[in-house]
């Protein structure tokens, strides 16, 4: 039967209500068309894509909105997005000078990066929990958790792409400093306009980069480059994996929250925010500190068994809280 | 004085209201009607929105025993939902500037 699948599809991933309204009549039209031809049968589905696709941008909507206007959430939501905002002012400086220390003042192109990176991840980590941490706290409505749960998966997908897109549009920029890390780039020369120094070492750089590439012209601050690169690759991954993370401990902040309400408990639960990131990025570098000394650099080892510690704690949270809890009446 | 909450009627929806003042009609059919405003995609969505405002209600079509499909959707316009047609193009020639109005 024509639609069938779609019909499947929309039932598991929707609210009985909205699948009803929306999607069934669209289905319908796609079966009663499908009899007139290819043509209006082609035209038929791509309405009722559309129609599912509407659809689920609008209980998405609805479930971010319920999300926020949940009296006991919301007071555990909100000060955490202002934590989590926080969190990221102080990190972003902080990155852009470690970077300038290590950088020279005319990538100015790193520094943007820089700023924009932390600020996008700011903006749409906690939108991808958010949904999760209301339905794990047991307040979410039937079928919010599937809506969560696409919604977190559309955020992280685009995250990811937008990773990728950032770091194919910056490899040559990667490239050039790498090359000039070989070069030893004089700081006179170094403080010169980005445009001004490609425009007179570009003959150069073509020439050494091809060398950088390859293993046996690599020079030691060449592969600390490169392996500096691959690191915040995986750094930027992993703290995608720490949406995990802050949902279960919003979840436990929930949890206990409809038992303790209190003033305090709002702030408690932006200090837990902080306090995931804070712990991130110290396990991180007790991790570096750690392996370094073991000569072990590859990323796999360095970044994300922090971030894995991070979830199994958060875990732990969570599970503790449900059952610490007493039932509400 | 009392606050009087006012229906919120948009021109998509005003539109389907008075494609809808004629009879029944299935979604598929207002968009044909339409002439290329309404759309495939959306138009169940602004039929679900207006279903919830009391400005339309639906029933599934009959279908004959051991039919295999989904019933199609049939939407009329309640009575309430073409008062505030009849008030919304009341409102929109009231307030509509002639040529000479707008000269001042």
């Amino acid at each position: 039967m024509t639609g069938r699948g779609l019909e499947r599809f929309g039932r598991a991933i929707l609210r009985a209500s909205t699948f009803e309204t929306i999607v069934a009549p669209a289905i319908a039209d796609l079966q009663y068309e499908s009899r007139s031809g290819r043509w209006a049968s082609v035209r038929a589905y791509a309405g009722a894509w559309r129609g599912l696709a509407a659809a689920v941008a609008l209980e998405l909507g609805s479930d971010c909105r319920d999300t926020l206007r949940h009296s006991q959430l919301g007071a555990a939501v909100l000060p955490s997005l202002l934590a989590l905002g926080l969190s990221f002012a102080i990190v972003s400086p902080w990155g852009i000078w470690l970077d300038l220390g290590r950088l020279r003042p005319w990538h100015h192109d790193v520094v943007l990066l820089a700023l924009l990176i932390p600020g996008v991840l700011a903006s749409t980590l906690p939108l991808a929990a958010m949904p999760v941490a209301r339905v794990l706290a047991g307040a979410g409505t039937p079928g919010s958790m599937r809506s969560a749960v696409l919604l977190a998966a559309a955020v992280v997908s685009t995250l990811t792409i937008a990773d990728w897109l950032l770091a194919d549009r910056t490899s040559d920029l990667q490239r050039e400093l790498t090359t000039a890390s070989i070069m030893s780039v004089r700081t006179s020369e170094a403080r010169r306009p980005l445009w001004e120094l490609r425009e007179r070492f570009q003959p150069r750089f073509e020439h050494i980069a091809g060398r950088a590439d390859d293993p046996r012209w690599r020079t030691a601050r060449a592969a600390a480059e490169l392996r500096r690169s691959r690191i915040e690759r995986h750094t930027r991954a992993a703290l995608l994996f720490t949406v995990v993370a802050y949902a279960l401990l919003g979840a436990a902040g929930a949890t206990r929250l409809r038992h303790q309400a209190g003033r305090r408990e709002p702030w408690r639960s932006a200090l837990g925010a902080v306090l995931i990131f804070a712990s991130f990025a110290a396990m991180r570098v007790v991790f570096q500190r750690v392996l370094y000394v073991q000569t072990i650099f590859g990323p796999l080892v360095l970044v994300w068994p922090p971030a894995v510690l991070l979830v199994l704690v958060a875990i732990l949270a969570a599970l503790r809280a449900r059952r610490v809890s007493p039932k509400p009446t | 004085m009392d606050k009087i909450a006012l229906p919120s009627v948009s021109a998509t929806e005003s539109f389907v209201l008075a494609l809808l003042r004629d009879g029944e009609k299935y979604g598929l059919e207002l968009v044909e009607a339409s002439g290329g405003r309404l759309k495939r995609g959306t138009i169940y969505v602004t039929l679900g929105r207006m279903e919830r405002k009391g400005f339309v209600t639906s029933r599934q079509e009959a279908q004959a025993a051991g039919a295999l499909g989904l019933p199609r959707r049939l939407y009329t316009a309640t009575a309430y939902g073409l008062k505030v047609l009849e008030a919304y193009q009341l409102l929109r020639e009231a307030l509509a500037l002639r040529p000479a109005e707008a000269q001042g």
